[in-house]
């Protein structure tokens, strides 16, 4: 009945078995009806929508394709028998975990007053005290719905447990990181989500990240992993471009261009896919976001797709979505302190685009903060450490060292409101040169923002939070930063400057500048 | 409840619907035991005939299959306590190629023939669940699902 084999970690065989073969597919009356009783019932449930890789949607209704253990351990593709399979699995590949310490994807189990297991789901969200507010489950031949811990039919049980669980083998799993601590778990443990390792752009056919060229071919690249026993062939990895906003709707994913993907069985298996080749045009933005897609199907209905993608266009949720928001720049340092400066030391305008991509009013968060970053951290990020140059002199002692506020120094002020963006250069007046930087003013040129905490001159440990009003959604929030380094920031440094946009307590996206202090060839001369 | 709404009540799926949300044989069978309205069958050994009836029409071939509701028919003589009906329909089940291969419904008759057989004295608990009757186990229930009819 299977054409897979489906094992725990300690190899115990998982029993599955695929009920739309052996009855054929529900009709769709069956589907509505079943659908319709099912909404009148347990009102506060809602079906869940899957948006397809062409960008159209469709809501999963009633079917026997899968059962709440399948969308679980084996997304949308099986039946798994009992729960006595389920209990195998958390057994070998699970670890139970605990509020306040979930996260987002960890499977929620049912059971009943007997103990024995009911049924399986995944937290869709977390409430402000680390409590599961949605689940994300199958309801057997039912549909898919998101709902709260406790509205699940009553045979399901009230006690519930929370385990983090290791993907069982046999079922195909291809996967990028979004960090590298990325876990291949929904939600893995990464700060800058949007900074995958695996997907950059070089032209050399090398492996680190190059800002891409307007105007020019530039080839993009995705490195694959495959976890599974079983090979991945006749795949393809997406490539796409946006917005650089802290949140990327599907919408505005422009699709750049695809390459094979054929990925060995592994476990640990490693291919690099490309490249795709991008040439920019006038329309695109300077500053893109990328985007990469592993896409192993996205028709959970057909028996051929193996390892569908679960969660379309959602890059923290699924392991086979990654994005890459990062821009590199370089700054020149600044000229030796003067008495009275005269001239505005060279400065850059940045911005970020917040968005609200939610489907109701909310308001928008935006975190920056700022830090000097050595050579490991760059590689680690896949930026190659040398683009910093040669540093004359003795290399500060740790990274960020010259950000330390030094005495005198003077902090911007946050400019309230529909200002335009100052001329004023960044003070460096008086300040040691060994206790100089980076400075980054911002400017608030719309009335949406305010300031909620931290000071307008960013620097290690003090971050800047501002926040909007509730927005309606699909509003756009722009802020805009003016960079520029002062006394003592030496060639060879390098800083990074992150936006964290959280949109209803939880993180959506941001981007990362990578800023480089570099003599301008040019002067030199 | 008149005789023909009662019976009605094993193929409506408003009625049906916890059953519809189980994944296995334990659920499902959790499932009808709390739905309120199946409870009327209890004692009504009268009534195990026609449901047994209706249970065949169901496993004529052509007819749509819905294994939830011919799980409800199963329940729905156990309550009767007809043990000769429920021992035929149980044995009907299995003989169908079909339900006897799915996980639920399969093994919702197979542990019910296990009990009327019986080859365990308890009632279902739901530790005998926790693994599936192999292929060969049915066949050996419903060869003796056979002979139990026969005698009663």
């Amino acid at each position: 009945m299977s054409h897979r084999t489906l094992v725990t970690a300690a190899g115990t065989l998982i029993n599955h078995w695929h009920k739309d073969q052996v009855y054929g597919e529900m009709s769709d009356a069956q589907k509505a009806s079943l659908q319709a009783s099912c909404l009148a019932d347990y009102p506060g449930i809602t079906p869940v929508e899957y948006t397809h890789l062409d960008h159209t949607t469709e809501t999963l209704l009633p079917s026997h394709k899968y059962n709440c253990w399948g969308f679980t351990f084996n997304p949308r593709q099986c039946w798994i028998s009992s729960g006595a399979d389920v209990q195998n699995i958390l057994d070998d590949n699970g670890t139970q975990v605990f509020p306040p310490n979930l996260r987002v994807g960890d499977v929620v189990c049912y059971r009943d007053s007997t103990g024995e297991i009911t049924h399986t789901g995944r937290i869709w969200s977390l409430d402000a005290s680390g409590q599961p507010a949605l689940v994300q489950s199958k309801w057997g031949s039912l549909g898919e719905y998101l709902h709260p811990p406790l509205t699940v039919p009553a045979v399901y049980g009230t006690d519930i447990t929370y385990w983090r669980v290791v993907p069982i083998s046999g079922k195909g799993d291809v996967w990028a990181r979004d960090c590298t601590a990325d876990d291949r778990n929904p939600f893995p443990p990464c700060g800058a989500f949007w900074l995958s390792p695996d997907l950059w752009c070089n032209n050399s056919g090398g492996t680190t990240h190059e800002n891409p060229v307007r105007g020019q071919p530039n080839q993009l690249w995705v490195r694959v992993r495959n976890a599974d026993t079983l090979a991945a062939s006749g795949a393809q990895v997406r490539v796409y471009w946006s917005d650089p906003t802290g949140g990327v709707p599907h919408w505005d994913w422009h699709l750049i261009g695809t390459a094979p993907l054929n990925a060995p069985a592994g476990p640990g298996t490693e291919v690099i896919v490309g490249p795709v080749s991008w040439t920019p045009g006038p329309l695109e933005p300077e500053h893109c976001c990328l985007f990469a897609i592993l896409d192993t199907g996205d028709d959970y209905h057909d028996p051929a797709t193996l390892d569908p993608i679960v969660w379309p266009f959602d890059v923290r949720r699924d392991n086979n979505i990654i994005w890459k928001n990062m821009w590199i720049i370089e700054l020149p340092p600044a000229p030796a302190p003067q008495p009275r400066p005269s001239e505005p030391e060279p400065a850059k305008m940045l911005r970020f685009t917040a968005a609200n991509l939610t489907r109701a009013r909310a308001p928008i968060e935006v975190r920056v903060s700022l830090r000097g970053v050595g050579p490991e951290e760059l590689e680690e990020m896949g930026v190659d450490p040398a683009i910093a140059g040669p540093r004359p002199g003795k290399p500060p002692s740790r990274p960020g060292a010259g950000l330390v506020e030094g005495k005198g120094l003077r902090r911007p002020e946050v400019r309230l409101p529909e200002r335009p963006v100052p001329s004023a250069r960044l003070q460096s007046a008086g300040l040691p040169a060994s206790r100089a930087g980076l400075q980054a003013e911002v400017a608030l040129p719309e009335r949406t923002w305010r300031r909620v905490k931290g000071p307008p001159l960013l620097r290690p440990g003090r971050d800047l939070l501002l926040a909007t009003p509730a927005l309606p959604p699909g509003k756009l929030a722009r802020l805009e930063f003016r960079v520029g380094a002062v006394a003592g920031a030496r060639p060879g440094e390098v800083y990074r400057l992150d936006f964290e946009q959280k949109v209803g307590g939880e993180v959506t996206g941001g981007a990362t500048y990578i800023i480089v202090i570099k003599e301008d060839p040019k002067s030199k001369t | 409840m008149e005789r023909s709404r009662l019976l009605a009540l094993l193929e409506d799926r408003e009625t049906l619907l916890e059953a519809y949300a189980a994944s296995s044989a334990y659920v499902l069978r959790k499932a009808y035991e709390s739905i309120k309205a199946l409870q009327a069958f209890k004692g009504k050994a009268a009534l195990a005939p026609a449901v047994l009836e209706r249970l065949k029409a169901h496993l004529e071939a052509g007819r749509p299959r819905d294994p939830v509701v011919i799980g409800a028919y199963l329940y729905a003589l156990e309550l009767t306590g007809a043990r000769p009906e429920t021992a035929r329909a149980a044995a009907a089940v299995l003989r169908d190629p079909v339900f006897r291969q799915d996980p639920l419904v399969g093994q919702l008759a197979g542990r019910l023939g296990e009990h009327l057989t019986g080859r365990v004295a308890a009632r279902l608990e739901p530790a005998r669940f926790r693994t599936l009757l192999d292929p060969d186990d049915l066949e050996r229930i419903t060869r003796e699902l056979g002979k139990a009819g026969e005698q009663e």
